[in-house]
């Protein structure tokens, strides 16, 4: 079964959370299923957006889908 | 006259006992409110004196006393390997963090999660069960006219009296809730079929949350009796669905997997086996059935776990973290290849032959496409990493300021290690297991010979070798 891959970037390091569960860190390549998912940064939530929704395929551990979506709020970091 | 009448009396009011549902199967409790926090989960069992490094899967096949006594061996060469991981001594049976079973495979799994290493002591379980003619005693039960009774009720079943002796005589009437209590690993899992839709049935806190059911107050023998609840032999087990009366609300991933229909069917289809048990209007009740019938080899929800992160316990997430650096997925499979007449005579088989082929013979088919999917996986981990360091060698030599641009995914060693009797070189001892019956009462000699192979077949898996070396 093929995985697939995604970078979550952001200015920090923070967890991400994957469909509300932890799954790792922002700016690892982290591997997760393929399909719709929901990622967000989970608490403190001094970021923008508060989740992001991906349709995840057709990725590769060398070319990771990259999210970029999210940013600190006025006053974060 | 007078004791004609006496006598019909008491039989009408037997019956109307049995009609009106005095004599009943053990009913799963209801859950009075949804907590994800409580119950038999993965997250909930602790354990302390290992971390996720060296992370073990074992999967129980079904076959009766066969599997049983297969998968004991198992659990005896665990026992008796040491390892060394994280600068101590350890047995690799300590390391184990899950175990998947089905039908006879579960009597060993269930026993040795509750009990332990009692397990192995001669007293115990190889006299409650692996050297006993538990068939013989079940049919007894049934010769018995105080069963009789209640085996009229609708509502009773053979399977229930099957339970009630596992009860009895093996589990000592443990309940879940003892499992969740004791926390401590390795996490059963108890595999049933659910007969409507043909689906893996496991009997977690995640499933019960489904129905809202604590699975606490269920009897581990109802579970073990579900999971080798052989079609025709017993009646189907019956589950009360309390759905929709405890608040249980849908875990993110659910309502993600929803839309996966084109882009990842089979994870679309876990999501609508999921919310069938949602509606308890048009599912009060679930019946079960063999887990052999859905995956005769336990392997499936393991599988799940393996390459999606939707299952709390899911292994993607915890490799992402670097919790895992060894994945081992040990397979117990007790299939045969009996020798069978059915193709010798014009004849159409019997009703038993059909029921027995149809139950078992496809799904045994299906089990090694289940072992491959494990192989490929772990196949595919392995291509993953090489690719990323291939390309960066690549990347070094053409330009050796450059960096790739994104991090390499955290790694993890695999081992797929199978167990089965496809796996004897010698033939005429091939033959000797490939022909043993499937059933509650085997000779001992054939239990000891059970015993024996599963750790030989060990011994010569390059797999397990070299997972060995790597410790």
């Amino acid at each position: 079964m093929p995985m697939e891959f995604v970078v979550v970037n952001y200015p920090e390091v923070r967890d991400v959370s994957i469909d509300g569960e932890v799954a790792g860190k922002t700016n690892d390549t982290l591997m997760l299923e393929r399909g719709h998912h929901t990622f967000d940064l989970g608490i403190p939530k001094d970021y923008e957006p508060e989740s992001v929704e991906k349709n995840v395929q057709d990725t590769t551990e060398i070319i990771p889908l990259i999210i970029d979506d999210f940013h600190p709020k006025e006053g974060g970091i | 006259m007078k004791n004609r009448f006496q006598t019909t009396a008491v039989l009408f009011f037997i019956l109307a006992l049995a009609g009106c549902s005095y004599f009943t199967y053990q009913v799963n409790p209801q859950l009075k409110q949804y907590d994800p926090q409580v119950g038999y989960r993965f997250e909930n069992l602790k354990a302390p004196e290992k971390t996720d490094g060296l992370f073990v899967i074992l999967t129980f096949s079904g076959g009766g006393t066969r599997a049983a006594a297969l998968s004991y061996g198992v659990l005896e060469k665990l026992r008796d390997t040491k390892i060394h991981w994280e600068g101590q001594e350890r047995r690799l049976l300590d390391e184990v963090d899950v175990i998947s079973s089905v039908s006879g495979g579960s009597f060993t799994a269930a026993y040795y999660g509750l009990f332990g290493d009692e397990l192995f002591d001669p007293e115990k379980f190889r006299k409650v069960f692996l050297y006993r003619n538990m068939e013989s005693e079940l049919f007894l039960s049934m010769l018995n006219p105080v069963n009789w009774v209640r085996l009229a009720s609708p509502y009773f079943g053979r399977i229930d009296l099957a339970v009630e002796i596992y009860d009895r005589e093996i589990f000592r009437e443990k309940t879940f809730g003892d499992l969740t209590t004791q926390g401590k690993r390795p996490f059963i899992m108890i595999n049933a079929t659910d007969m409507t839709i043909g689906s893996q049935f496991t009997f977690i806190q995640e499933q019960f949350d489904l129905m809202c059911s604590d699975l606490n107050g269920v009897h581990v023998a109802r579970a073990v009796a579900a999971s080798s609840n052989f079609p025709i032999a017993f009646t189907p087990m019956t589950m009360n669905n309390y759905a929709g009366t405890c608040g249980y609300q849908e875990r993110t991933w659910m309502a993600e997997a929803s839309k996966d229909l084109i882009d990842n069917p089979p994870r679309f289809n876990r999501v609508r086996i999921a919310r069938t048990y949602k509606n308890s209007s048009e599912r009060p009740y679930i019946h079960l059935l063999d887990g052999g019938v859905a995956d005769n080899i336990g392997l499936r929800a393991p599988l799940v776990a393996v390459t999606s992160n939707d299952l709390p316990w899911n292994l993607p997430n915890k490799i992402n973290q670097g919790k895992i650096k060894k994945l081992v997925v040990i397979v117990v499979d007790a299939r045969t290849d009996p020798e069978t007449r059915t193709d010798k005579s014009a004849c159409s088989p019997w009703l038993p032959t059909i029921v027995d082929d149809i139950a078992t013979v496809p799904m045994s088919n299906y089990s090694f496409e289940t072992v491959q999917a494990l192989h490929d996986t772990f196949e595919y981990l392995r291509s993953a990493a090489r690719n990323y360091d291939d390309c960066e060698n690549i990347l070094k030599k053409e330009s050796p300021s450059a960096n790739m641009p994104y991090k390499r995914p955290l790694h993890v060693d695999t081992y797929g290690i199978y167990v089965g009797f496809d796996q004897i070189k010698d033939q005429d001892k091939k033959n000797h297991f490939m022909n043993m019956k499937t059933s509650f009462c085997l000779k001992p000699e054939e239990v000891d010979d059970l015993r024996k192979i599963g750790p030989e077949i060990l011994d010569n898996s390059e797999e397990f070798q070299s997972l060995l070396k790597d410790l």
